[in-house]
């Protein structure tokens, strides 16, 4: 980490560690303020709490609901953090094609906030996204892996190379996913969790190597990827332990 | 007159410019691209809808709104309205049928909304995952694209005490169709929207027939055929409004939204044929309110030209009908009936053939 992303992190630990509106992180860290003595913290602890004591800005946001195995959180996004998120490329006609709800929807308004009409795809209808799609004549794609294979029709007699495919997801299995290579000009794999945005991101090939995304610190903690977001976020991201194995992607920082 | 065919000649010239030229980034906020299916089933209509700052204006009291609505599409063109009509530092939060689960009361109570729109169905439902304490800061439902029942808005006034409970007719293709309700007419009544030209076409004795509207923002579309019934009024309505536009339902009753489900004609016809008992049907649905939750209710008439009839036959084809007949797509009428969603189906024998009115119905709804 250089020093002016160490001095931007400083400042944010500094904010957040005063702020008036939530105290979720001065809970967790008591008086710490060093970057290297902040103890990690888990999903339970930072998105169990509630709302009111995350909500570290107020702004004109999205509330997105997740569900991690049995259990749902909240997850709050002001749009213009939406806005500053790698999710995609931007193109003329992106279609966003996920298998979760709250996804689709924020990473539409993704497309739109970064100024761009998206097709938003059926969920449950991978046909119908498909004649979609090929009646918008969409030039680029944001999908997760589940969702691609669903897609996979839309492909088969496509008179056209997208421009990009964004994969995005908390891992990814190549062997599932690189049928679709030859059909866009770049596929990216984006590391992304609903409640952290994206944070690292590589091209589709046999063995990826991911790289942090701007403003994105990644450690290994342990056996798990634990992630810094240097953006004033609603609720800030600050050694955040995504429950991924850091054995499952490789990460190159710089 | 323009029918849905002729509309789709429109809506695609619209969607092929469009496509071509997209708008510049300032502007792709006020549009939406969707594409819907066509009146014959395979051929797919696209559409471009775009937004006036009238449309989002209706958003501007609503700082915590939740949205209830089906299609993804239509979730996305009704949050980014919200986005861009409601005041700074509002937010919003959109539920998708999935989130209706048992951790649903503790995420509504924790985002505390001060509003909920959307199908009156969907709403409903909602009403049963909210907390009393979190209900009672609801301030506002705003219902639209659905007919709504006296059933349906007793639970709602019962659950959300302090809200102001209003709906307006809306056509996805067209827009607003009429004024927000004023509140001194039963559901389903509403006053024409004054930018809207609202016409019936061939009424019969009693007024009704097929509902046609001349939005005055879209010259080139004149008459439409929504593909809703109803019948227009003159009448004076104590806030001031002198026409009363009465929806009864969608013209030849392709579906019917019931208690979360759909009923389809189609699929009511697949089952006919399938479990070949009888040799016409009329299904008269409703909303029942049993133990505080709102189910859906499905009276199946039948006739058989043979004019054979027991008690025994009545039972079987409510056993094979509702054993077959997909309310969505993974689920039966009898499935829901387990789960309590729907009540069961009762059977009747009608003695005569069903007389056909200008339009063959065979999917009715009683309690609107
Ligand atoms: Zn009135």
């Amino acid at each position: 980490m250089n020093d002016t992303l160490h001095e931007s992190l400083r400042v944010l630990i500094n904010e957040v560690g005063s702020n008036q509106l939530a105290d979720i992180y001065h809970t967790v860290w008591g008086e710490r303020r060093a970057l290297d003595v902040l103890p990690v913290i888990s999903r339970d602890e930072l998105f169990g709490s509630p709302l009111a004591s995350r909500r570290y800005k107020s702004a004109s946001s999205l509330v997105k609901i997740f569900h991690v195995g049995e259990k749902t959180f909240l997850s709050e996004w002001a749009y213009e953090d939406v806005a500053r998120e790698q999710f995609g490329t931007e193109t003329k006609r992106p279609m966003v094609y996920l298998s979760d709800n709250a996804e689709s929807i924020e990473k539409s308004m993704w497309c739109y906030e970064r100024g761009m009409v998206p097709l938003i795809g059926e969920v449950h209808n991978p046909a119908a996204a498909v004649a979609m799609a090929k009646k918008y004549q969409i030039d680029s794609l944001i999908t997760d892996e589940l969702s691609l294979e669903r897609f996979r029709p839309f492909f088969g007699d496509c008179p056209y190379t997208l421009t990009s495919i964004s994969i995005i997801g908390p891992q990814f299995t190549i062997a599932r996913i690189q049928w679709v290579l030859p059909y866009a000009k770049e596929v990216r794999l984006v590391l992304t969790l609903p409640e952290t945005g994206a944070f690292a991101r590589a091209k589709l090939e046999v063995n990826p190597v991911f790289s942090p995304l701007p403003r994105c610190d990644i450690e290994t903690v342990g056996e798990t990827l634990v992630l810094t977001k240097q953006d004033s976020l609603v609720t800030p991201i600050i050694r955040y332990d995504t429950a991924i194995s850091s054995k499952s992607v490789r990460i190159q920082n710089a | 007159m323009l029918d849905r065919a002729g509309y789709s000649l429109i809506a695609e010239k619209t969607f092929s410019d469009f496509r071509s030229a997209p708008p510049a980034k300032e502007d792709a906020w006020r549009y939406c691209v969707r594409v819907t299916s066509g009146t014959t089933g395979g051929q797919l209509i696209g559409a471009v809808l775009q937004y006036q700052a009238e449309s989002v204006k209706r958003f501007s009291q609503l700082r915590a709104p939740v949205l209830c609505l089906g299609a993804s599409a239509t979730r996305l063109a009704y949050n980014l309205q919200a986005r861009h009509g409601m005041p700074a530092e509002s937010r919003s939060l959109v539920l998708d049928g999935a989130d209706l689960n048992s951790e649903l009361k503790v995420v509504l109570a924790q985002y505390a909304p001060d509003s909920i729109l959307g199908f009156v169905s969907f709403v409903v439902r909602v009403a049963e995952y909210i907390d009393r304490e979190t209900a009672l800061g609801v301030r506002a439902i705003i219902l639209s694209g659905e007919c709504t029942t006296e059933a349906m808005e007793s639970l709602l006034r019962d659950t959300f005490p302090n809200a102001r409970i209003t709906s307006r007719y809306i056509a996805l293709e067209v827009g607003r169709i009429s004024e927000v309700s004023c509140g001194f007419q039963p559901p389903n009544h509403y006053h024409p929207y004054k930018g809207v030209k609202v016409e019936i076409d061939s009424p019969d004795e009693s007024g009704v027939g097929s509902i046609l509207v001349s939005p005055s923002t879209r010259p080139e579309v004149i008459q439409y055929q929504l593909g809703d019934v109803g019948r227009l009024k003159s009448e004076p309505c104590p806030c001031g409004a002198t026409e009363i536009l009465e929806i009864m339902g969608r013209n030849g009753r392709d579906y019917v939204k019931l208690a979360g489900a759909i009923v389809r004609r189609e699929e009511c016809d697949r089952v006919m044929l399938s479990v070949a008992l009888f040799d016409d049907y009329r299904l008269d649905t409703s909303h029942v309110i049993l133990d505080g939750k709102l189910r859906g209710k499905l009276h199946l008439r039948v006739y058989r030209k043979d004019g054979q009839r027991s008690p025994d036959l009545g039972a079987r084809i409510e056993k094979e009908f509702s054993r077959q007949l997909y309310l969505s797509p993974s689920r039966t009428l009898a499935e829901l009936v387990r789960t309590g969603d729907f009540v069961p189906l009762s059977v009747t024998f009608a003695d005569a053939p069903f007389p056909i009115k200008n339009k063959e119905i065979k999917i009715l709804m009683v309690d609107a």
